[in-house]
């Protein structure tokens, strides 16, 4: 029995955002510059008091949830990870473009976000173990 | 720029905020809308496989009843001949019986015509006899 699930397009775009969220994680982890991301929890810091440790355990978990179709397809769970998904990609993207830190890559957060109210839909037609 | 970030910090968190709640929103309303989309297909598909169903069953009452009515229909002409063979049969047996009484009363005619004939026959004999002896003429090729 294979231990991998086949992917559909919905689980793949999925799968891609949460490459996506580890990326910055290992970014970060590394020690690498990745200034839009760092003014991210800079202005969550100094809004609402939500550091590194918490940017890193939110998006090391969005990360493992957005993998998670890989070995358990519930397509409700997986619902629910797009939904948390739409907003926070719109709300580091809208942070990124407003302040002008990395338009590019603002743009791509909130194309991310915006997408995936299409990947909502289609999910919301597939059926549970689909 | 680093000032100006510092500066609109909050307005810009508050707004990303609310970017990101409507766009959640809007991507739950966009789920609601294909989880009914799914339902109404489904519905929809249980509906036409019950119409089906229900057609087949309409189908298979409709060959049976016509099929009975034609069994019901072959019976009846059969009872039809049959009721029609006897009542020739019967009016054959009529008919058979009136001629038979026509020759009944042709034959007591007949005899009684007989009878009566006997009658002036034996009336004749009689006087015969009286007048004058009857006397049976030998035949002449008799010799016994």
């Amino acid at each position: 029995m294979a231990i991998l699930k086949p992917l559909n397009a919905l689980d793949a775009f999925q799968l891609s955002k949460g490459l996506y969220a580890a990326a910055l994680v290992a970014s970060r982890i590394l020690g690498m510059p990745e200034p839009q991301f760092d003014r991210v929890i800079e202005v969550t810091r100094d809004t609402a008091g939500l550091g590194t440790v918490f940017w890193m355990l939110l998006l090391s978990t969005y990360a493992l949830l957005c993998a998670l179709p890989l070995v358990w397809k519930e397509n409700r769970l997986q619902a629910g990870v797009s939904l948390f998904s739409m907003w926070l990609w719109l709300f580091t993207g809208s942070i990124t473009m407003l302040g002008n830190y990395s338009p590019s890559s603002g743009l791509y957060q909130v194309m991310l976000g915006a997408v995936s109210v299409w990947a909502l839909y289609y999910r919301g037609r597939l059926h549970p173990h689909e | 720029m680093s000032d100006g970030i510092m500066v609109d910090q909050t307005t810009i968190a508050l707004v990303a905020l609310l970017v990101g709640i409507v766009g959640s929103t809007l991507g739950a309303f966009a789920y609601i809308s294909g989880e009914l989309r799914k339902a109404t297909q489904v519905a929809r598909h249980e509906n036409d496989t019950l119409k089906d169903a229900l057609n087949n069953r309409i189908d298979t009452v409709a060959s049976a009843a016509t099929a009975s009515r034609e069994a019901l229909r072959s019976e009846l002409l059969g009872t039809i001949n049959r009721v029609e063979a006897e009542v020739r049969s019967m009016g054959e047996r009529v008919v058979r019986r009136t001629d038979m009484e026509q020759l009944e009363v042709r034959l007591t005619r007949s005899y009684d015509r007989l009878d009566r004939k006997l009658d002036e026959l034996g009336t004749a004999v009689s006087r015969l006899a009286t007048q004058g002896g009857l006397r049976v003429p030998r035949d002449e090729g008799d010799n016994r």
